[in-house]
């Protein structure tokens, strides 16, 4: 069991389904965008006793469609930073959530979303869990990325 | 005057001239350059103060201060080397720039975007953008901070 692994979908699962009425489930298959395939990538970072990042990747189809159903539009009737907001609000409630089991003081940061082929790039951190789920046929990962200590 | 411009300014002359031995010159106006040809690393500071500051660089300028930060042959450049210098030139300034902010706040590890990924900072607004030159070509650094949700 990765470390955190259990509440990664525990709180996963409650935030999609509490604020989008959507379920999600932990698969055991991996996500692994195929090449030219974008996907869109949020990441909060946390900062103080414990340093790291919590990150969610997904195609940037299933943002689109958190979008619409988040700002109640169609997806024709949105614009690439409304799809931006969504994935950052997901990334922040998950970071949040997260930030809650880590040593105190830590401090979040706002979200930051990147339109990528090939996933985040954290310099000076390691990925210590990542949770690959599936909705509406679609695959994400959530991840946690830990701080690396220079020595 | 945009906020903290000058220091941004001042911090960004030292980081290059201290960290890599090149002077670097403010530049009137907007960074532009295709996407596919930037490379991007920014930090998020949180805590009093909360925001992020984004460095905007062409990837030949990439090349030229990654060769020069860790003296290595032209042509000889990594992809983790420059996310490596990238990440540490961002890193740098990042730490003084926040030492201008209320505290306290703290810094986050960077993120880094390669050629073709853009960075957004949502909930957020651009306060300050400054462009500089460097060994005849443009890069940009820009502050943006949190908007409160009405």
């Amino acid at each position: 069991m990765q470390l955190y692994e259990t509440e990664i979908c525990q709180y996963t699962e409650s935030i999609w389904k509490n604020i989008l009425d959507l379920d999600v489930k932990k698969t055991e298959e991996d996500y692994c965008p195929s090449e030219g395939e974008n996907i869109l990538a949020g990441c909060v970072h946390i900062s103080g006793e414990w340093e790291g990042a919590v990150a969610l990747d997904c195609p940037s189809e299933l943002a689109k469609k958190v979008a619409s159903i988040m700002f109640n539009l169609t997806e024709d009737e949105l614009s690439s930073d409304l799809i931006q907001d969504a994935l950052g609000e997901l990334t922040n409630m998950t970071g949040g959530n997260l930030k809650s089991l880590l040593p105190e003081p830590c401090y979040l940061s706002l979200p930051a979303v990147t339109m990528t082929e090939y996933g985040l790039k954290i310099p000076g951190s390691e990925l210590t869990t990542k949770v690959t789920f599936k909705c509406w046929g679609y695959k994400f990962n959530v991840s946690i990325l830990k701080k690396v200590s220079a020595n | 005057m945009q906020f903290l411009e000058k220091e941004i300014q001042q911090y960004t002359q030292l980081v290059c001239s201290t960290l890599l031995g090149i002077e670097v010159q403010p530049l009137p106006g907007q960074y532009e350059a295709s996407l596919s040809d930037t490379f991007t690393g920014s930090v998020q500071i949180s805590g009093k103060w909360n925001g992020a500051l984004l460095l905007s660089l062409p990837s030949s300028l990439v090349n030229t201060l990654t060769e020069t930060l860790f003296s290595l042959d032209p042509e000889k450049t990594t992809t983790e080397d420059k996310k490596d210098a990238v990440g540490e030139l961002i890193n740098m300034i990042g730490g003084n720039i926040k030492a201008l902010l209320p505290q306290p706040s703290k810094l986050s590890v960077p993120l880094l975007g390669l050629e073709g990924q853009e960075q957004f900072f949502p909930s957020t607004e651009m306060v300050t953008h400054c462009q500089f030159e460097c060994q005849g070509k443009s890069f940009a650094l820009s502050l943006y901070e949190q908007v409160e949700k009405t």
